[in-house]
């Protein structure tokens, strides 16, 4: 057994009854069975399939401190990321509690959003409904891990047909001690609602944290949610980021997560398409160096006829950086005139960088429209020299044709604020001159 | 006094792995002077033209390349094109994702940081453009795209002798830029050249064909075979050339 086990199985034990009993009944209920799994299952192993590329013993092997709600400095400064043009909300977290002025806000349109420990106390009835409805806990071990540690994470609720709602979740990890951090999330989205959601997951030191992020989203009918993710944090702190969706009728559920540092990231992503003419589109860019690792791991069932999804994931690796992605497409038997599509590309910069590339599609109907592929290669060497011949250096010729092949995944964001700041983001981190920093790499980009 | 010549090779040898393809070439290029070379296939005639521009994997193993008198084969590639070296390829290659615009900008801002300028002001840039495209008669929707991508044969050619007119060399290697071109295409590439030609800078024209030659008349014409120029003469050795064809060179033997 791991030390990070071992930690973790001595603190459940010593807290069992403090871990229940401040909990609403269907969390408790929750929180007890996932308890027993992870006691009983633990952590991923390289046996799994899909962890086979995934080391976490350097991660299992040191002591992370299980719970820090008292080291916890509060308040924090909060950071008010601005983006230039754009109007949002702002909420912070920090080490997965939320922080601010108000922990749960009411809106005058009825957009309850917040505390999810705070949400659980006054909406119970609500929450009830949805609270691990979508997690599947045989995905991944670290699902339980998180329902049986949790203390916060995030709430939003939108009522029907509020439109344009704007968000900015910024996300940092700043443990004054090696930590393990889990974060819930829940995200209402009521029918004809439209989300956007720019979310930063950064780090504000170089403290080594273990994070687990759980969060369900639930798009209802014609509902529209876009979802931005930019993942910067140290190379010592591993981030896991399991995301569940549900996709009902005529709604449109799209995301653009960017990995851009972290020793290891790991975005999984599970959407369930349970209504017709659902749209789903994820994409991603993970961009790796040094011993960095990023994996995409993506799941999507149309379980209902005349739905479309769509992924597009990209990653450029260079040095001994890693990368993993495995996508699945699943069309069940009733799920007719279902178009998905699922494409990987990725650039090796190195003979010591690696990808493991893994495009799934299983399929049960008969009258539907699939594809999947996965590429991988180097920088063409003669657009290379094409492009030096005309006197531009080689560094520069490299970075404009990495540039040129992550501009398909920029060029997919809709929110037209975002499209400078993520350009500029992207080119640093080519470039090796983003670092982690004081602030959201959003503000930090825009700033120098 | 005599003008330095622009480039001058001097008993050149190079080989691609194992295999020796330039055998002991010798070249002088002056200022104001177009130069066509012309023989078969397999001749080592692209390889010359990869070798002065100075592509990985070839190596040359004796001999020397003077650019306006300086060593450049320590050179990379990209030092070479800021000294005035421009190479039209022969099968230009397709870069997705890289506009032609931001691509221009990035070379002549590489160009005049060489020369220890400041980057072009994008009016001033728009304006070169516009000069330059009118100047090389290229139509408006290949600037508007990416690097090469789906563009025709021809549209191609064309775009490197745009890129020629925005980089204005000191020497131009045209490799076989009259292959696969249409009569129309191969009078407007000509005329390009024809507009840019001046008593300071030079073209080293590589091509199978006298037809490219109609319209680009060379001052000298060097035949080249077996990795050698075997003959040169003046333009009427290409109108000898293509009448008996590449058999002639056999005769000699």
């Amino acid at each position: 057994m791991s030390k990070l086990q071992d930690t973790i199985i001595q603190y459940l034990e010593q807290n069992q009854d403090k871990l229940l009993q401040e909990w609403p009944d269907f969390v408790q209920k929750e929180r007890n069975e996932a308890i027993l799994r992870f006691k009983n299952k633990g952590f991923p192993s390289i046996k799994d399939e899909k962890w086979r590329k995934t080391k976490l013993k350097d991660f299992l092997n040191r002591y992370f401190h299980p719970v820090i709600a008292s080291l916890v400095k509060q308040p924090e400064p909060i950071t008010e990321c601005l983006i230039p043009n754009l109007e949002t909300k702002n909420v912070n977290l920090i080490n997965g509690y939320f922080v601010g002025k108000d922990l749960l806000e009411e809106l005058p349109n009825g957009v309850i959003m917040g505390s999810l420990k705070e949400a659980l106390k006054k909406y119970p009835d609500l929450i009830a409904e949805y609270f691990n409805r979508l997690v599947r806990p045989q995905n991944n071990p670290l699902n339980d891990l998180n329902t049986a540690l949790f203390e916060d994470g995030f709430f939003l609720f939108v009522p029907e047909n509020v439109k344009n709602f704007k968000i900015q979740i910024t996300h940092r990890l700043d443990a004054p001690v090696d930590a393990l951090i889990n974060t819930r999330n829940l995200i209402i989205a009521e029918a004809g609602s439209e989300i956007t959601l720019v979310q930063c997951d950064d780090s504000n030191n170089h403290r080594a944290h273990f994070a687990t992020y759980l969060s369900e989203v639930f798009a209802k009918a014609d509902a529209k949610i876009n979802w931005y993710k930019y993942q910067n944090i140290n190379n010592n702190s591993a981030l896991f980021s399991n995301s569940y969706y549900e996709v009902a009728d005529k709604a449109q559920f799209y995301t653009n997560f960017f990995e851009l540092n972290g020793q290891l990231l790991r975005n999984e992503q599970y959407a369930d398409i349970i209504g017709p003419d659902a749209k789903v589109d994820l994409y991603g860019l993970y961009l790796t160096d040094k011993k960095q690792q990023a994996d995409n791991v993506i799941f999507v069932a149309h379980s209902s006829e005349k739905s479309y999804s769509n992924q597009k994931f990209k990653g450029i690796l260079d040095d001994s950086g890693k990368g993993f992605f495995n996508g699945q497409i699943l069309v069940k038997k009733d799920a007719q005139q279902t178009n998905a599509y699922q494409k990987n590309d990725n650039i090796l910069l190195t003979d010591k960088a690696r990808i493991s590339s893994q495009p799934f599609l299983e399929i049960y109907a008969d009258d539907v429209s699939c594809s999947h592929g996965s590429t991988t290669g180097q920088i063409d060497e003669e657009a290379l020299f094409y492009i030096r011949q005309r006197g531009i250096g080689k560094r520069d010729a490299q970075l404009l044709q990495l540039y040129a092949f992550a501009g398909e995944i920029i060029d997919a964001i809709e929110l037209t604020e975002l499209i400078e700041p993520t350009k500029d983001l992207v080119k640093k981190r080519l470039n090796g001159e983003l670092d982690v920093c004081e602030d959201c790499i959003l503000q930090c980009t825009v700033k120098s | 006094m005599k003008k330095q010549p622009i480039l001058e090779i001097k008993d050149l040898h190079a080989k691609i792995g194992d295999k020796e393809i330039i055998k002991g070439l010798n070249l002088t290029v002056n200022p104001g002077e177009v130069h066509a070379i012309m023989g078969p296939n397999g001749t080592g005639k692209s390889t010359l033209a990869n070798v002065i521009a100075g592509k990985d994997g070839y190596e040359v193993t004796k001999g020397e390349i003077l650019f306006n008198g300086k060593n450049i084969l320590e050179l990379d590639p990209e030092e070479r094109a800021l000294e005035g070296l421009f190479l039209g390829f022969q099968y230009p290659v397709e870069i997705p994702g890289v506009s032609m615009m931001n691509f221009m900008k990035a070379a002549v801002d590489a160009q005049r940081k060489h020369k220890g300028l400041d980057p072009i002001k994008p009016g001033e840039f728009l304006k070169m453009v516009r000069e330059k495209q009118e100047m090389v008669n290229m139509p408006d929707k290949i600037k508007n795209r990416s690097v090469n991508e789906g563009f025709s044969g021809g549209e191609k050619k064309r775009n490197e002798i745009f890129q020629m007119a925005m980089l204005n060399p000191k020497l131009a290697i045209l490799d076989e830029t009259d292959s696969g071109l249409d009569i129309d295409a191969l009078r407007s590439v000509a005329e390009g050249v024809n507009k840019l030609r001046s008593n300071d800078n030079a073209f080293i024209v590589i091509t199978h064909y006298q037809r490219l030659l109609d319209h680009i008349v060379p001052d000298i014409v060097h035949i080249m075979n077996d990795g050698k120029i075997v003959k040169t003469g003046d333009k009427e050795l290409a109108k000898e050339l293509e009448a008996k064809g590449y058999e002639m060179l056999k005769e000699k033997n």
